[in-house]
């Protein structure tokens, strides 16, 4: 560690220097209109006001982009909808004038609206389609925003709506010059503190969110969003839940910035501008909330800046060779390039830097049947029943006609060859495949066409033959995401944080710590789950798996890798697992290990059951020793 | 039925353009799972390139007309050339390997670099393509033909002939393939993932600067901003065909100047006069959504299988 690394340590952690500290930035940007007005000039004050709209706007897309990782290159469209709503209840174009309080939330909702219609067709998309199908549906309002003054004349067309009513609340009108005390409050400075006020509600709302259950919902998704449904997120419901707040943050900034301005047209939602701001986002470091204000904030000051670029040329040269206004934008993208090329992860990187933003395709949705709770009768005392179960890839049957049943508290293996099925089944089981035949149940819920998520909810967790953990979040928060299903803070709750809320919390941070001692990862607990080591991996998904409260957990050849130490350990994890009351489905390699640790044992062999019983009397079936060693055995 | 003809010949003179730059959009995106930005920009340069080289000749005077056209277009090309292999070397290569958006904003950047130079270098007018030839006009069951519109789906269809030659045909076009399956296996063999890279975006370049100059041919005009919206419904057709597939490129872009034609044509009768033919740009991006929803990976794309 540096020395000013370890001096900044220092200060952060002495309470009167961060006392201190936030005091003068509260001053700084208490005074900053005046300082700025009387050093810059009035028009920089009008460009704070803006950098400030672009802060709350770019805060809202880090919460698409950076949390979910869900890329939105149509983001400006929320902000127009935001701001045409407000525009057409407050002016003189439909001769409405509704106050602020009604028309700004209204907008905001609307937009909300706007991001779950969006949403809830395409969310199924990868990380670039989705970006792609953004970008066209931002294009797509843009254009009817364009074109709606005919023959209805909703929008104005082109020339867009004037005369907007500027923001007024209650008696105060913000485009009014006030004196108080004998300093004058024109205009600019109270949008100022106006926008200044909603920005910091609305950095409190990204940072309380940020560190919330459905913070970490959001974060599991953009990490591995298989693993985040095999862990008990409705991914889908969660990824909707991120669009709608982004567009709320939207909508708002929309609405102001029509008030502020006092008129809109089309031309103010251009893809680039979509782009500017998603440009902010990453620019600053996705992710990270001071990293976004901070790239708002340059992006929006920068261009203005380089307006200068004429009065630097006269200085140097005598003359003005190139007009400011072409030169500034060719210096800007040099300086997108520049940035990007020095600092990828962003100029201030979230302290989780991600590789890659949906890097794997989410799980194809096949179709589906319902997924129904009750059913008729249950297979007598067997937790998890398979009855005829088949599975055919193309022409390839990956599953025929498997039945199999696992009864509460046993250990039950399930081997096989490569390629026999095995993974198949559990992919089966834990809903990501749907059958093509033949039924699944858990105890008395059948579970053949529930999806990974309700399937954790009815209580079956899995883990992965190649570790699935969230791979840039710690080993604690790892756990922290399998509690989701058995919690209930939603956005409210994190914004708010009551009494419930902080109990829960703290209730789900002990159950992770318990999990982790149990599994016994508890000394890794702080660490970057990719930076534990490979058998520590293992545990730390089993520990995952198990703060779901399943009643029965699937284990996809968790021994896989471990050197003998490793896998003795494991079987004495799995041992006292099963001795807390949970009942295990094994599907394992290491002969020797199903030997030790199984109940009872079936084989499959392309596709089908072969054999079924207690472990002694499989390892001596004629039938078993064809199927490992071929036809000279 | 003249108007249906009419505007399937204006589609598909507009989607071989579109196909030509998909082209340039799908390679890159097949091997490096990146988009491209930039490259509508150099479509753009293309065109404004070839208009400047041939006002520069005509002016000279002496040349016939083919050979000045020819000059045009080789300069067109050569500079894009430059233009694509410099783009991957300053802005992608640095960065293969940082987080997936970081080369996105590059891209962005660096068309934002491309289309202010082009501004500063020719202003913000449009320019016009200089008039060569008088274009022989056809007339067939109702509908017309120029001599332009079959010079241009003829030049289009057979540069994507010697381009699927290319890939499918010669050791350049397997390495590429290759390297889109897998770049750190092709490099186990000996293939050099860099200069495959290098190839790809100059081949992109070279295709995108024709497009260019067609689309200027074809309009009679050029301006700094044409490479936006022509690089977005060209990535669009990109996507429609299957993202990473050139023959998908192909049919996508075809399909892509029909149906926007035919949109156009029919969309006024169709809505009663509600909605007119200025939401011709609608129909891209709706097609794209409809599309990517229901068949995400394309006409011609190959279904991604999942791995639990």
């Amino acid at each position: 560690m540096r020395d000013w690394q370890r001096r900044w340590r220092g200060w952060k952690r002495n309470r009167q220097v961060v006392l201190g500290a936030w005091i003068v930035i509260g001053i700084v940007l208490a005074l900053l209109p005046f300082v700025t007005g009387a050093t810059l000039g009035r028009g920089w004050v009008r460009i704070i006001d803006f950098a400030l709209l672009y802060v709350m706007l770019a805060l809202g897309l880090n919460i698409v982009v950076g949390y979910a990782g869900l890329l939105d290159l149509g983001y400006i469209a929320f902000y127009a909808v935001g701001a045409y709503v407000y525009a057409l209840l407050a002016s003189p174009h439909f001769g409405l004038h509704w106050p602020v309080w009604m028309a700004l939330p209204l907008g905001a909702t609307v937009a909300a609206v706007f991001g779950v219609l969006l949403g809830s067709p395409t969310l199924r998309l990868r990380g670039d389609y989705l970006a792609i199908v953004t970008l066209g549906f931002g294009e797509i309002i843009r254009i009817f925003l364009n074109n709606l003054n005919a023959p209805f004349n909703l929008t104005n067309g082109p020339q867009g709506i004037n005369l907007i009513d500027p923001i007024r609340i209650v008696d105060l009108g913000f485009s009014e010059t006030y004196t108080v005390f004998g300093i004058s409050f024109p205009p600019t400075h109270n949008y100022y503190y106006l926008f200044l006020t909603l920005t910091l509600a609305i950095i409190f709302i990204s940072i309380r969110l940020q560190d919330s259950r459905i913070g970490r919902a959001w974060v599991a998704i953009r990490e591995d969003e298989i693993a985040a449904a095999a862990t008990g997120i409705n991914t889908r419901n969660v990824k909707l839940l991120a669009f709608a707040m982004g567009a709320t943050f939207g909508g708002v900034s929309g609405g102001l910035f029509a008030g502020f301005q006092g008129f809109i047209s089309p031309e103010s939602f251009n893809l680039f501008e979509s782009i500017i701001v998603l440009c902010m986002v990453v620019l600053g470091g996705m992710g990270n909330i001071a990293g976004v204000i901070l790239g708002a904030v340059l992006l929006t000051t920068f261009p203005e800046a380089l307006r200068y670029l004429g009065e630097l040329q006269y200085m140097v040269f005598g003359q003005v060779f190139v007009d400011a206004a072409d030169l500034r934008m060719l210096v800007f993208g040099m300086a997108l390039v520049l940035i990007m090329i020095f600092r990828p992860a962003g100029i201030l990187p979230s302290m989780r830097r991600r590789r890659e933003l949906g890097a794997d395709a989410p799980v194809a949705a096949q179709e589906r049947r319902a997924c129904m709770t009750p059913s008729a009768k249950a297979d007598a005392d067997m937790l998890l029943a398979l009855q005829g179960v088949s599975k055919q890839f193309g022409g390839l049957a990956a599953l025929s006609d498997v039945s199999l049943g696992v009864a509460q508290g046993e250990i039950y293996g399930l081997i096989g060859p490569n390629g026999a099925g095995k993974t198949t089944l559990f992919n089966v089981v834990t809903g990501l495949y749907s059958p093509d035949h033949g039924v699944v149940r858990l105890g008395e819920t059948l579970l053949s066409g529930c999806k990974p998520h309700e399937v954790v909810t009815r209580g079956l967790a899995r883990t992965f033959q190649n570790i699935r953990l969230f791979a840039n979040m710690t080993a604690l928060e790892n756990v922290m995401v399998g509690r989701h299903v058995r919690t209930q803070a939603g956005v409210l709750g994190a914004i708010f944080r009551g009494a419930t809320t902080r109990a829960e919390e703290s209730a789900i941070e002990r159950r992770a710590h318990e999990l982790l001692n149990y599994v016994g990862v508890g000394t890794h607990a702080q660490r970057l789950a990719r930076h534990l080591s490979y058998g520590d991996q293992r545990r730390l998904e089993i520990a995952r798996a198990l703060a779901t409260d399943p009643q029965l957990l699937a284990l996809d050849e968790p021994a896989a890798g471990m050197n003998a130490i490793e896998t003795a350990a494991l079987q004495e994890l799995l041992q006292r697992v099963r001795a807390d009351g949970v009942t295990i489905l094994l599907i394992e390699h290491d002969v020797r290990l199903v030997m030790d640790l199984c109940d009872r044992v079936a084989v499959l062999d392309y596709g089908k059951k072969i054999a079924e019983g207690a472990p002694s009397t499989v390892r001596n079936d004629p039938v078993v020793i064809e199927a490992y060693l071929g036809g000279a055995a | 039925m003249d108007i249906f003809l009419q505007q399937l010949i204006n589609g598909l003179v507009l989607g071989s353009i579109y196909a030509l730059i998909a082209l340039g959009y799908t390679m890159v995106y097949g091997i490096l799972e990146l988009i491209n930005f930039a490259h509508g920009e150099v479509t753009m340069m293309g065109a404004m390139i070839c208009i400047a080289v041939m006002g520069a000749l005509l002016s000279a005077g002496g040349l016939p007309a083919v050979v000045v056209l020819a000059l045009g277009l080789a300069a067109a090309i050569s500079i894009c050339m430059v233009l694509g292999y410099s783009i991957e070397r300053v802005a992608y290569r640095p960065l293969r390997g940082a987080p997936r958006l970081a080369p996105l904003i590059t891209a962005i950047g660096m068309s934002i670099v491309l289309q202010n130079t082009a501004m500063l270098i020719w202003g913000k007018q449009y320019l016009t393509f200089p008039k060569l030839f008088e274009p022989q006009r056809y007339e067939w069951a109702g509908a017309h033909v120029t001599s332009l519109q079959i010079l241009i789906v003829v030049l289009a269809i057979t540069l994507m002939g010697a381009l699927l030659l290319l890939v499918h045909r010669t050791r350049l076009g397997r390495a590429m393939r290759a390297t889109a399956q897998s770049p750190e296996l092709a490099g186990l063999m000996g293939i050099n993932p860099n200069t495959v890279i290098s190839f790809t975006f100059i081949i992109g370049a070279a295709l995108g600067a024709v497009a260019g100059v067609m689309v200027s041919a074809y309009y009679g005009l050029a301006h700094y901003y044409m490479g936006f919206l022509l690089g977005l419904k060209a990535f669009t057709a990109a996507v429609l065909g299957g993202i990473g597939n050139v023959a998908g490129a192909m049919l996508g872009g075809m399909l892509l100047g029909i149906i926007e034609s035919l949109g156009a044509g029919y969309i006024g009768p169709l809505t009663g006069g509600f909605l007119g033919s200025h939401y011709q740009d609608v129909f891209a991006f709706f097609v794209l959504i409809v599309m990517l929803v229901f068949r995400p990976s394309g006409l011609l794309g190959e279904r991604v299988g999942e791995r639990a």
